[in-house]
């Protein structure tokens, strides 16, 4: 795994189609969760993931070997979101145009969302805002980027040690404060039947 | 690892039971399916810890495979762009050289081809950009919903509209250096976004304006009134066809009604339910006599609805969630025949 990985980001650096497609198809699921955890907008994330692959095959020559592709890509698509949203808050009405001018959701999907979204939603960023941005920052590599604790060492140069103690204390206050209001939800909905 | 020892905490924490849960290898999908029957006794921890992953996940969307596939389109058109530019370099490196000797007349021919191109790529530019100048002001967007659809709308600015079945919505295709300025026939639901510039709502009768609120407006053409239910913020609300210019302010939790005989406007301060229920798909209506009834059914379930022979003394008021049309009859005591795609509401 290791070696294809490493073999694979030479091949598109010699500039291969297919090396670039193949880390595009390997790595857009974690890319795009991460990308929406930090922009909540899918055309947002989307449109940064293509810009940095496209960047990526433009500047392909005078990119470095790494060992690594996915903390890579995640770190990159980090900067160039909030670089993005940085940017929008200056000027949002410039940024709105170069949208469309809508876009449709089924109703349906409007009324299923506002039943069980609402409370989740809130919920889970509540206890986001307990924890500290680097706590944040972490958990999100880990859960939405889907690095491993080795590979969230390394890109932050600390040992995977305190990598786990973060995740680990992370993870604590946010059950905390869900188990509780969910539980809390729970009952309150089994009083009202 | 001693995983019968295992808190909530150290499930999500692990590695392995992170790709159980997002069925990323069947390796560990198995692992851990064996693992909890054949310990009953950690279900609990588990199913915690499953919990506090589905809220981690939920905020998240899924991508489906059809968007997945046009993006990857997308990534592989920039080969196709990259193919064109290093095309164009051979063709430099061919012309540098210049092994080839040109005659007298063929230099004057390429000169003329050149000559004769320039001039029909600065027309084409010319004419290109008249036609988009003229083009850009007229620019509407129409967005319709027929009998028994309604659709939620995310516009670029911000703003959330949810658009009543039978109803229409006008609005410009790009807000960018524009009023944002909306004409609606029928019912829909505006949580405005605040933004530079102003958000109008124009019916055939009043002009309905408001930053960072969120209201409902009635408007149907057959409708004697035209109504607004405030939810949040403040709405100001114009006749636009009035000379003395009048207008009216109303706050939250308020509701305006415009009477189109008498011309007069009125304000309470109590919502009747179905102002705002409807977008939350909940049918509710108030003291409707049989044929207002009936038009509200067809709308709502997209099935004509017609009255034969009930006569429209009684009034009927009822609030529904996810019912049949036959259910909302047979509740309503209202007898009916269903002839080809047509329900005839027949007294027995």
């Amino acid at each position: 795994m290791k070696y294809s990985e490493h073999i694979l980001w030479q091949n598109f650096r010699k500039g291969q189609p297919e090396a670039l497609t193949s880390i595009f198809e390997n790595y857009y699921a974690d890319l795009f969760r991460y990308g929406y955890s930090l922009s909540k907008d899918k055309e947002i994330t989307k449109d940064s993931i293509q810009e940095i692959f496209s960047e990526l095959w433009y500047k392909r020559s005078a990119i470095s070997p790494v060992k690594k592709i996915k903390p890579y890509l995640l770190i990159y698509l980090k900067r160039k979101i909030l670089n993005y949203l940085s940017y929008r808050i200056l000027d949002e009405d410039d940024q709105n145009s170069l949208q469309s001018s809508y876009y449709e959701t089924p109703f349906e999907n409007y009324l299923i969302d506002k039943e069980t979204t609402e409370t989740q939603q809130e919920l889970l960023s509540k206890g986001l805002e307990l924890l500290t941005p680097r706590q944040k920052d972490i958990l999100f590599l880990k859960f939405y980027g889907g690095l491993t604790y080795k590979e969230i060492a390394t890109a932050n140069q600390i040992k995977i040690q305190s990598v786990r103690n973060m995740v680990y204390e992370s993870l604590k206050i946010l059950k905390k404060h869900l188990l509780q209001t969910l539980n809390h939800l729970l009952l309150f909905y089994f009083l009202m039947i | 690892m001693n995983y019968l020892k295992y808190a909530i905490e150290d499930f999500i924490m692990d590695e392995s039971f992170q790709a159980y849960y997002l069925k990323k290898d069947q390796k560990h999908v198995n692992f851990w399916q064996r693992f909890k029957s054949k310990h009953p006794e950690k279900i609990n921890e588990i199913e915690q810890a499953e919990k506090i992953l589905d809220s981690l996940y939920h905020n998240i969307p899924e991508l489906s495979d059809k968007e997945f596939g046009r993006e990857l389109n997308k990534v592989n058109r920039i080969f196709e762009e990259d193919d064109l530019d290093l095309f164009d370099q051979e063709e430099e490196l061919l012309a540098r050289p210049s092994k080839w000797t040109l005659s007298y007349g063929q230099k004057v021919m390429i000169s003329f081809v050149v000559l004769i191109a320039f001039i029909s790529i600065a027309y084409l530019l010319k004419t290109s950009r008249t036609f988009n100048e003229a083009a850009q002001p007229v620019y509407m967007t129409e967005k319709y919903n027929p009998y028994g659809q309604k659709s939620s709308l995310y516009l670029n600015d911000g703003t959330f509209v949810i658009l009543n079945s039978d109803s229409k919505l006008k609005f410009p295709a790009d807000f960018y250096d524009s009023l944002r300025s909306f004409h609606l026939e029928g019912q829909a639901y505006f949580k405005v976004a605040r933004g530079m510039n102003g958000f109008e709502i124009f019916t055939d009768h009043l002009k309905i304006s408001g930053q960072q609120t969120s209201f409902a407006v009635r408007a149907y053409p057959e409708d004697q009134e035209v109504s607004i239910a405030v939810e949040h913020g403040r709405v100001e609300v114009e006749y636009h066809n009035s000379k003395n210019g009048i207008s009216f302010v109303l706050n939250s939790q308020q509701k305006g009604i415009f009477d189109k005989a008498s011309q007069s406007f009125s304000k309470i301060n109590l919502f009747q339910q179905d102002d705002l229920a409807w977008k939350d798909g909940h049918l509710v209506f108030d003291e409707l006599n049989i044929n207002q009834l009936a038009m509200r059914l067809t709308r709502w379930y997209g099935v004509k609805v017609e009255n034969r022979n009930y006569t429209d003394q009684a009034v009927y008021s009822g609030s529904f969630q996810k019912q049949s049309l036959p259910e909302v009859l047979e509740t309503l005591g209202i007898t009916f025949n269903q002839n080809g795609q047509t329900i005839f509401l027949i007294k027995q």
